[in-house]
């Protein structure tokens, strides 16, 4: 089940209406059966997988906890962390390292016999393997208390807001959440169905109406213009961007409407002033997650200088490969931890040619002109985590690099001119939505405002979603991861 | 029940009342700007006209364009810009069921483009094809955006005219440079049969085929007219595929419906610049020179 389909839009109510005439001590029994019938409805089997992953952490911090020696937890948050990524592993990734040995080994002069299998990719699994495995780290290291319920546990993992693209949140926050009581709220209700609202307007009228004119260029590059590839490059940065917050927007705003508040994940990410300040915003829980549980037992930053460069690279390397078993998607986690070593190395001379030239004093400026060059260069690196192949993102940096003709069709791509001027409108109004959400939250801003601002504003999001929306073209992007 | 409650309650019925006003307006609005388009247009003209049609003109915009009804006589020209032979298809058994209009001959497009892919539209993506459904049933306004942009901006479709359902193409081909000439009748090739789109695409053959057996069943001549196009569309499309291969490809369907009739103008025009619009529309000069000879060889034919 997807949210923009007839049954979510069934489904979503009855759950909502179920969950709160249950009463508050039993609300995890039609929580966590919604939870399996969205997950199932994509495919019956993936349940298991979902089943799997529960019981294999919930024991093992079980047994964890009730061990009486180092050794004996280490042992099993062992068994515990290597069960439950090894499904992640064999999944997602077998036939990647499989195709790679098969051809380092052809390189070798080696007769490599294993083929690769059938495997079906289960959505989602990235997200709920990455919330499982951070539960049973967490208990290990004392920072929570194992559950003890396991019907409470397993709607932690499986809470279908969030099961198939985040955000990935900490068991520490919402297993308590989980056994709160959550009061019938109508404000918060109301709140909840203004940012699903938003969500699905970024989704079905920004991101689905850009990616038609991004995959009518990347889709066969060497075909397209040089200025078709620019734009489609930009635009995919909004796309995706609007695709994936779409999502967590409406995932928070589902949650919302029941009383849970799960854990930001967009902070108008293109407003970031570097690279590091990026990730400080962009999917904030999985960087979070990457920072907690790969980069600080590296040692973090209260390392050597060689030491932090290869605690980045290492982060951005694996990084990447969860977003996807491709080595465009490595390579991209690699141009992101390149990015961040050649910050730390070139901060120093950055900054003393900056105030050299006085535009230190110009703090508005420096936001905006900082802002620009991580745009562009995170933009840069979109290219590869979109292109299908090595070969495709090189024919579209190329194309873009070696000059190109300025002409109507190659702006408009496989737009009329009235399409290409209302998709600009529509990243305007996002971005105007962004520059007003520096005082506060929209939902926030909005509601002290009268009922002759609110009400047309929601009808126009409502009404432009239906008619400006482009139906029927994909799922979210970050399924596929 | 508190004020707050009832405050509240009255609140959340009058923003659906407000919903659902919006809706209703919404609905008449975008069937008000649907009736300018030329699609609605030329259904409305042809269910308002009440002479004789013996000659129903049927297909895309080169048979639009391209066929003058008042100069053939007795005819109606019902082709839509873009249309497959799926949608000629299901627009001619809807004209025969209702037995009001009955034409003894039918014209019917075979260009180079007829059964290209570009025609075959966005596969759908299963999971959201119903949803997509729903929700263009239960809002008819929903994913109209094209149309209500084509409005406001005062596009093609608003600012057509319609002659008994002919479309008369302005503009001179021929005013263009050669340079121009040559560039615009490439772009229109390589829009037609670039990859991914493929030249062939055996779903318009079916229909193609469906609609000559409709037209037998219901004794009406089926007449296949290879509209003139330019040299130079020939030349830059024969470049994404084989014109030879093609036209084999297209009589072994033919060879099966025998009563279909062929009137091949393809190269009549072909260094005729001021008879086009473009490198494979032709103007409305074009289409009184083209219907002339149409009525000429049915005279022959008869």
């Amino acid at each position: 089940m997807i949210f923009n389909s007839i049954e979510f839009l069934i489904f979503f109510p009855i759950v909502v209406a179920l969950y709160f005439l249950t009463p508050h001590r039993l609300r995890w029994m039609p929580l966590l059966m919604a939870s399996y019938y969205f997950y199932m409805s994509w495919e019956p089997l993936y349940g298991l997988l979902l089943a799997g992953s529960t019981i294999i952490t919930f024991l093992s911090s079980t047994l964890m906890a009730r061990a009486k020696s180092l050794k004996s937890k280490r042992a099993f948050l062992a068994a515990g962390l290597i069960l439950n990524l090894g499904l992640l592993a064999f999944f997602k990734y077998f036939n990647f390292f499989n195709d790679a040995l098969r051809a380092a080994s052809g390189l070798a002069g080696f007769d490599y016999k294993v083929d690769s299998l059938k495997i079906l990719l289960p959505v989602g699994i990235s997200f709920y393997i990455f919330k499982t495995a951070s539960y049973v780290i967490d208990v290990y290291k004392g920072r929570m208390e194992p559950e003890r319920h396991l019907g409470i546990y397993a709607v932690y993992v499986s809470f279908f807001p969030a099961l198939l693209a985040g955000p990935i949140d900490r068991a520490s926050h919402l297993i308590p959440a989980i056994r709160e009581k959550h009061p019938l709220d109508y404000d918060r209700i109301m709140d909840g169905l203004k940012l699903m609202l938003w969500g699905f307007f970024k989704k079905l009228v920004i991101a689905d109406r850009l990616a038609v004119y991004v995959n009518s260029a990347y889709n066969f590059p060497a075909d397209a213009e040089g200025l078709t590839l620019l734009i489609a490059s930009y635009f995919y940065a909004f796309e995706i961007y609007c695709d994936f917050s779409g999502y967590s927007d409406i995932a928070i705003g589902a949650a919302k409407v029941m009383g849970f508040r799960l854990t930001e994940n967009f902070r108008r990410p293109y407003y970031a002033r570097s690279v590091s300040d990026f990730w400080s915003r962009w999917h904030m829980s999985l960087s979070g997650w990457f920072r907690d549980y790969v980069y600080i037992p590296l040692g973090g930053n209260r390392v050597a200088k060689g030491r932090l460069y290869l605690n980045f690279m290492i982060v951005f390397l694996l990084s990447g490969l969860w977003h996807g078993a491709a080595w465009t998607f490595v390579f991209w986690g690699a141009i992101h931890g390149a990015y961040l070593v050649i910050g730390d190395i070139t901060s120093g001379i950055r900054t003393r040619a900056w105030q050299g030239l006085g535009f230190h004093k110009h703090s508005g400026f420096e936001r905006v002109w900082k802002a620009f060059i991580t745009f562009n260069l995170v933009t840069f690196a979109w290219i590869f985590f979109r292109a299908s192949s090595f070969n495709d993102a090189f024919a579209v940096i190329g194309k873009i690099f070696s000059g190109f003709s300025v002409t109507k069709k190659a702006l408009l791509g496989p737009w009329s001119g009235p399409e290409f001027i209302f998709a600009l409108c529509a990243i305007a109004l996002l971005e105007l939505v962004h520059i007003l959400e520096r005082h506060g939250k929209m939902g926030h801003l909005l509601s002290d405002k009268p009922l002759w601002i609110r009400w047309p504003l929601y009808y126009a999001i409502l009404f432009g979603t239906l008619i400006f929306g482009v139906f029927g073209e994909s799922e979210f992007i970050y399924f596929q991861f | 029940m508190t004020v707050k409650i009832k405050h509240r309650i009255a609140g959340a019925l009058a923003f659906i009342i407000g919903a659902i006003a919006m809706h209703f307006f919404l609905c008449y609005a975008v069937d008000a700007i649907q009736a300018t388009t030329l699609k609605a247009r030329s259904k409305a003209q042809f269910r308002q006209y009440k002479g004789n049609i013996k000659h129903l003109v049927m297909g895309d915009s080169h048979m639009a364009r391209g066929i003058d009804p008042r100069v053939l006589g007795d005819s109606f020209n019902y082709a839509t810009l873009g249309e497959p032979y799926s949608d000629t298809y299901n627009k001619l058994k809807s004209i025969l069921g209702s037995k009001s209009k009955k034409p003894e001959i039918v014209f019917l497009p075979l260009d180079l483009h007829s059964f290209s892919s570009m025609r075959a539209g966005r596969k759908k993506n299963k999971k959201t094809a119903g949803f997509e459904k729903f929700l263009k049933d239960a809002f008819p306004y929903a994913g109209k955006e094209e149309i209500v942009l084509e409005y406001f901006s005062g596009g093609r479709d608003v600012k057509s005219e319609l002659v008994l359902g002919f479309i008369p193409g302005e503009g001179d081909f021929s005013a263009l440079t050669p340079e121009e000439r040559d560039k615009a009748a490439k772009d229109r090739a390589a829009g037609h049969f670039k990859p991914p789109k493929v030249p062939f695409e055996p779903e318009f053959a079916e229909y193609l085929g469906k609609i000559i057996e409709l037209c037998a069943k219901n004794d009406i001549k089926p007449v296949l007219v290879k509209m003139p196009v330019t040299g130079l569309y020939i030349e830059h499309s024969s470049e994404w595929f084989s014109i030879e291969d093609y036209e084999k490809d297209v009589d072994k369907i033919l060879s099966a419906h025998p009563r279909a009739v062929i009137l091949d103008y393809r190269n009549a025009f072909s260094e005729r610049y001021d008879l086009f619009k473009d490198s494979d529309h032709l103007n409305t000069k074009g289409a009184e020179e083209l219907t002339l000879m149409i009525k000429k060889d049915l005279q022959g034919l008869n």
